[in-house]
């Protein structure tokens, strides 16, 4: 059973990033949007990737953009992909259920 | 309807006075109860205060929702599962003030929420 986890806060401010953390296993999906574009800055993130070596992160291209956190950087890394609004539709009959964390 | 028999997780994340997401998230519950839907309550984070015994709301000048909370079991709600990482990192003890809480490690935690089909968060 795989979740679809939205991140729609930035763990500078609020604690739902570290609790959707907690609560992810290899096979969930993750994508951030929103404010939660923020946590790409944010150390939890390092953490995540490390905690959990096989997921890709999902963010939304427009959100990232607007933020100017879409760094050659970020995007060259193969852990992370920028989609759009409409590619989220599909991700959310990929998984069993869909928790939004704000 | 194809929801009839989804299961319905309840996820608490918030303590209960300086919002009123805990009494919204049991309102919805009873009201699934009611409708005879599968539907478990879980309770993780800051949603852990919601359980502490002898609060006291009235001090505060706040409806005292959580003696609501004893009606679960009048709507059929049986299923009440508490983080024990969000409870140790409080320096909680296992003291609620509603009977039949079941108490999981961080991964069980996790494991028992995914087996739910539809996942509210509060």
């Amino acid at each position: 059973m795989t979740i679809l986890h939205l991140i729609r806060s930035s763990a500078f401010s609020s604690n739902d990033f570290e609790q959707c953390i907690i609560n992810i296993e290899q096979n969930d999906d993750i994508v951030l949007l929103d404010d939660g574009c923020y946590n790409l800055k944010h150390p939890l993130m390092a953490q995540l990737l490390v905690q959990q070596p096989t997921i890709k992160i999902y963010v939304i291209n427009n959100h990232v953009q607007a933020r100017a956190l879409n760094t050659d950087k970020l995007m060259s890394n193969e852990r992370f992909k920028s989609i759009t609004m409409s590619e989220l539709v599909p991700l959310t009959f990929s998984n069993n259920s869909v928790v939004t964390w704000q | 309807m194809t929801n009839k028999n989804k299961s319905i997780a309840i996820l608490n994340s918030t303590a209960p006075f300086s919002s009123a997401d805990g009494k919204d998230a049991l309102d919805i519950a009873l009201i699934f109860g009611s409708y005879e839907q599968d539907t478990s309550l879980f309770f993780q984070g800051d949603g852990v205060w919601q359980l502490i015994n002898t609060q006291t709301p009235n001090d505060i000048s706040m409806k005292d929702y959580l003696k609501t909370f004893a009606a679960l079991e009048f709507y059929d709600i049986e299923h009440v599962y508490v983080c024990a990482a969000s409870l140790a990192q409080r320096a909680l003890p296992n003291d609620f003030h509603i009977e039949n809480v079941t108490i999981l490690s961080a991964n069980e935690f996790s494991n028992e929420l995914r087996l739910r089909q539809i996942i509210l968060r509060f």
